[in-house]
């Protein structure tokens, strides 16, 4: 049970790692377009 | 089909390599000198402002969230004007934290209300720039938190918060141990925001909305001054540095 757990979690990690990656890059893009538009803070 | 399996690999050997080496380094960091705060961690400050810990909290109030100030109060028994400052730590920033001044340390653990929340907004704010909007904040309210006491010349409050999906904040002093500016006092794992309380009459924080910080390099705030004795003020106008009225 224990080690079923702890690969259920381990996926979870792989998920949610390329989960924030994406949203991260995403948001990174749309700050870098809203200060490009001169909307948000550099 | 090959470049399919390959591309997957890939993924998965770079997940390996962040989860087990990359996310639990701690590399050396050059304390600066004097007696100033530091930073307690690693990240980008989201929120910083001044509670008033004598005021009723449900009352309303321009920002922060009454119920996780009441956490942070009840856990401690503040009393008076108190400044919070709060970093964000993304999954790329180290996640050891440092204490900001050196002290005698306590813990308390306070659980989670319901389930925990998801910390993304958080996230947003950093990335943005953008302000942490009050309605936002509920994973303050709700998350399960690690409160910690480091009664140095000035008490500290730090409040190590979790993601939902935090499994650990593990812990290297042990309770009423001593503490030195800027060593390692805990290790998030896999987490999220850490939050400095002083009183306000006592420390000013240093930096403000989004500056990017580092744990135990990174001055966070400035002592304030005692001010001067009876005897020091006698001196002071016998020497004629205060002009009598």
């Amino acid at each position: 049970m224990g080690v079923v757990l702890r690969m259920w979690w381990l996926g979870v990690d792989l998920v949610f790692f390329f989960g924030c990656v994406v949203n991260m890059a995403g948001l990174y893009l749309f700050r870098w377009a809203s200060v490009a538009v001169g909307r948000g803070r550099r | 089909m090959t470049v399919f399996i390959a591309l997957c690999v890939l993924l998965v050997v770079v997940w390996a390599w962040w989860r087990f080496v990359y996310f639990h380094r701690n590399p050396d960091r050059i304390c600066p000198p004097g007696d100033d705060l530091v930073c307690p961690a690693d990240g980008r400050i989201i929120y910083s402002e001044v509670v008033d810990f004598g005021a009723p909290l449900s009352g309303l109030r321009p920002s922060g969230t009454p119920a996780y100030f009441d956490r942070v109060r009840s856990t401690w028994n503040l009393s008076g004007d108190w400044s919070v400052i709060a970093t964000y730590l993304s999954i790329f920033d180290v996640h050891f934290v440092r204490s900001p001044l050196s002290g005698r340390v306590r813990y308390r653990n306070i659980p989670v209300v319901g389930r925990n929340l998801s910390m993304e907004w958080p996230m947003v704010s950093a990335i943005l720039k953008r302000p942490l909007p009050l309605g936002r904040r509920g994973y303050c309210d709700k998350n399960e938190i690690l409160c910690v006491s480091i009664e140095g010349d000035i008490p500290v409050v730090l409040v190590l918060m979790a993601d939902w999906w935090i499994r650990q904040i593990e812990t290297f002093v042990p309770e009423g141990g001593w503490i030195e500016r800027g060593q390692v006092l805990a290790h998030i794992r896999m987490g999220s925001q850490v939050d400095v309380w002083i009183p306000s009459e006592r420390a000013t924080f240093a930096r403000s909305h989004f500056d990017t910080v580092l744990a135990g390099e990174t001055i966070l705030g400035v002592k304030t001054p005692d001010p001067p004795s009876y005897k020091q003020r006698i001196r002071f106008e016998v020497a004629g540095v205060f002009q009598r009225e």
